[in-house]
């Protein structure tokens, strides 16, 4: 039971108590109002009456609170036992590192599930690189394919990845996060000389990177709550008489004791240890690392974008969703804007045939024929909550592969708002928010490569648009509009 | 040779088998006046031997034998399970030996107040006193007799004369487990991870997987796995370390000061932290699983680490408060590293 005692403190830590009077003049000040004290206890005594009462008798109580209260902090800042038994711990925990540095990172989350329902979505390959900053750990997952032949510079053909997706878990997702970032490696009289200059030019590859198992993590964070076999059922349906019997107020449940989890790395090399502390059970696990792979980052040009959007996770996710049914090969992004109005569409295209997904912005819509009530409801939220094309005269298509799109499904399903974005190299840029708790909002990334477009299958996908070409869509959408008018 | 007995605890009976099941097919069951035994000794994993007295699921017994009142059968599982299972809604049920076309068997009498429990329109296991009340309003309590035949085969006394419970030197540790079922989801998730992990490396090697338990006297159990992306383990504390009854232990006191666990209490820590003291045994991660699933008996277990070498299981099946236990002995062979 040591290691919850430890983790307060590691918590502890990063809110230390603050005394309104510093513990070195306490005595002084105490001093001071003992003696205020006494003497107006003293005139007090020697005038009995009741108007002395208010002017004498009650200050002279407060200052012996005062006094009484300060004796009490200063008894309980030198409790020599449990300052030497936490000391000690603190040792303890260090002398793990056999060089006796500090670790690199050590990080105390007391949900172990928010981090894991982040991480599960980008849980679309085996390993995954894990970066540590000063804000927090950058996860990302790429999903490299072998280019065999197709490049002429063989030193170039190595693996690039077509799709990437990475969460970041800020550090306001743990109760206490210390990273001690690597002392670099450049002499360290320029770092005094010019600090701002030294943090700017910091390459990010002074930062803690590495590779580790996803799925072994994912694993190992599910571990919480398999041990209490009533943790499907609500608090007050448990039948476990013990807890409130022995505990009372105090179980570890109350005291946000349970669901501990400490995450430290100690040095570049050593393994990520996680341990997690649920009631009398400590659970280890060291995850190894491994070398960062040599991956070449997507680039993803956010200063020229050739579509912007924004609409719900759980809009996208049905679309793509429905479009897999169909077990496509293919996904199509087609934005125009018609009048004002944007026009956002998913199509699918295999072997078993193609369907497509319209996104209609309802709210922009002209008034409808029908003469509405004008009381009536606003129209519900926008469909699509921004919209910008680069281009708005032409329409905007863009292909990727329906398989690597569909790894962000997870993604999608849980958030709350995605960004789509592409730029105009045609890299999709998927960035959804989501809302693991109230208020705390997490961002996890995907970017995907695009397709090439072939000359053959332009033909095919205008017929397929149908009468809905760039010239004669306006009557269709009159139609869409009639039909939303009835 | 007679059998013949009431089965008083249906439930108890159908866990039980079920448990044995996964670890073997075949069972040696040895009836006799004072005790009911359970053998399992598959080809290969735990072995199995539980000796039940015979108040924990039959009510009145009779055996008859001329070897002494020993009968000795060997019966399959996976039949005796399936016919106690259709069982679970009677109102009473007998087993007896018998014979059919020279092949003994071992009949199920299951009498059940109505044929149609199963399809009525109330759910038939709430509200069955419900559901007979009715029926004796209408006179149409239906009593329906069930007979299941598992055919089993009568072992001579010298075939058996040859099994001999597993000998193991005293233990280095002994201690009592948490919760089985706690401590099945937490072994069969590492299992899993093990499994995943290997499914990324080359594979073949790592198909089986290596559980490590380890106990110490000072009331920590641990557990650990291994594996190319990660090593994992996990310790509970504050368990309880039995203490050892002089009058079991050979040489009484003495013996007890010497007993091995009497060293290891002076070694390792209460938290756990500690690298000594640890008497450890390698086991293999499916076959613990199977054993775990003794927990859905619900008794106490007493696990006896022999360093090395054998982990020893006594699960206490809970009795009525009756003096005679009935004890499940597993055997568990550690694998070399």
């Amino acid at each position: 039971m040591s290691t919850p005692l430890l983790d307060v403190w590691e918590a502890a830590a990063s809110s230390p108590y603050q005394p309104s009077i510093s513990k070195d003049s306490q005595l002084t000040v105490g001093a001071f109002l003992l003696l205020i004290a006494l003497f107006l206890a003293g005139v007090f005594g020697l005038n009995l009456k009741f108007i002395n009462l208010p002017l004498l008798g009650v200050p002279a109580s407060l200052a012996f609170g005062y006094v009484a209260c300060f004796r009490a902090r200063i008894a309980s800042s030198d409790m020599p036992q449990l300052r030497r038994s936490l000391h000690d711990l603190r040792a303890s925990q260090y002398i793990m590192n056999e060089e006796g540095d500090l670790p690199l990172l050590t990080a105390v989350s007391s949900s172990a599930r928010q981090l894991y329902l982040l991480l599960r979505c980008i849980n679309f390959a085996e390993k995954a690189h894990v970066q540590i900053n000063k804000g927090g750990l950058q996860f990302s997952v790429d999903e490299a394919s072998v280019m065999e032949g197709t490049r002429p510079a063989p030193e170039l053909s190595g693996s690039i990845s077509l799709s990437l997706g990475s969460a970041f878990i800020s550090k306001d997702l743990f109760t206490s996060y210390i990273f001690r970032p690597p002392a670099p490696q450049r002499p360290s009289q320029r770092e005094i000389s010019d600090s701002e200059d030294e943090e700017d030019e910091d390459p990010d590859d002074t930062l803690p990177t590495f590779q580790i198992s996803i799925p072994a993590l994912l694993e190992t964070l599910q571990i919480f709550g398999l041990t209490d076999p009533n943790s499907s059922k609500p608090p007050w349906a448990r039948d476990n008489p013990t807890s409130t019997a022995t505990g009372g107020a105090f179980t570890n449940n109350v005291l946000g004791m349970n669901n501990m989890c400490r995450i430290a790395y100690a040095a570049p090399g050593s393994p990520l240890s996680i341990v997690l502390t649920e009631a009398t059970i400590r659970t280890t696990c060291n995850l190894t690392t491994y070398e960062p792979a040599f991956s070449e980052e997507i680039p993803f040009d956010r200063q020229s974008l050739a579509l912007k959007t924004i609409m719900r996770g759980t809009w996208l996710y049905d679309a793509v969703f429905e479009l897999s049914s169909t077990s496509p090969e293919k996904l199509t992004l087609w934005a125009r804007t018609r009048g004002r109005k944007p026009y956002f569409a998913l199509s699918s295209s295999g072997t078993l045939g193609s369907a497509r997904v319209e996104f209609n912005n309802t709210a922009i819509r002209p008034p409808p024929p029908t003469n509405r009530p004008a009381d009536a409801p606003p129209p519900p939220a926008n469909l699509l909550e921004t919209f910008q094309l680069s281009d708005p005269t032409s329409t905007f298509r863009a292909s990727y592969k329906f398989s690597l799109i569909q790894r962000a499904a997870r993604a999608m399903s849980v958030a709350t708002k995605v960004s789509v974005r592409v730029d105009e190299q045609g890299v999709l840029s998927l960035q959804f928010m989501i809302e693991i708790e109230a208020g705390k909002v997490s961002f996890v990334d995907f970017r995907f490569v695009p397709l090439v477009e072939e000359d053959e299958n332009e033909g095919d996908e205008t017929q397929f648009l149908g009468g809905e070409g760039e010239d004669s869509d306006g009557s269709v959408m009159e139609d869409e509009d009639e039909l939303y008018g009835m | 040779m007679r059998f013949k007995a009431q089965i008083h605890n249906i439930t108890t009976f159908t866990k039980l088998t079920a448990s044995l099941n996964s670890l073997g097919p075949l069972a040696w069951l040895k009836l006799s006046d004072e005790q009911v035994c359970f053998t399992i000794i598959p080809e290969q994993g735990t072995q199995v031997w539980a000796v039940l007295s015979i108040d924990t699921i039959f009510d009145t017994y009779a055996v008859q034998s001329a070897a002494n009142n020993v009968i000795n059968l060997e019966v399959p599982l996976g039949p005796l399970h399936r016919a106690l299972k259709s069982a679970l809604n009677a109102t009473s049920a007998q087993i007896r030996l018998t014979k059919k076309d020279h092949i003994p068997l071992l009949a199920l009498t299951i009498a059940t107040t109505s044929s149609n429990n199963s399809y009525s329109a109330f759910p038939a296991a709430g509200n069955r006193d419900h559901d007979t009340m009715i029926h004796d309003q209408f006179g149409g309590n239906r009593e329906t007799i069930i007979t299941q035949e598992v055919p089993v085969r009568v072992l001579a006394p010298d075939t058996v004369s040859s099994l001999h419970e597993p000998q193991t030197r005293e233990p280095d540790v002994h201690i009592i487990l948490p919760p089985l079922m706690q401590l099945k989801s937490i072994s069969d998730r590492f299992t899993k991870l093990a499994l995943a992990g290997a499914r990324t490396s080359s594979g073949a090697a790592a198909t089986t997987t290596r559980l490590d338990m380890a106990a110490n006297m000072h009331g920590c159990l641990r557990m650990s796995i291994k594996t190319d992306a990660m090593s994992m383990s996990s310790v509970w504390t504050d368990l309880a370390n039995p203490e050892l009854d002089p009058s079991q232990v050979a040489n009484g006191d003495i013996g007890i000061a010497e007993h091995p666990s009497t060293r290891m209490k002076l070694l390792g820590s209460a938290d756990g932290r500690s690298e000594e003291g640890w008497a450890s045994v390698r086991i293999d991660g499916k076959d613990w699983g199977k054993v775990m699933s003794v927990g859905r008996l619900g008794g106490r277990v007493i696990a006896c680490f022999c360093h090395e070498h054998a982990l020893i299981l006594y699960v206490y099946l809970p009795t009525d408060g009756g003096e005679d236990e009935s004890v499940l002995t597993y055997y568990i062979s550690s694998y070399s590293a």
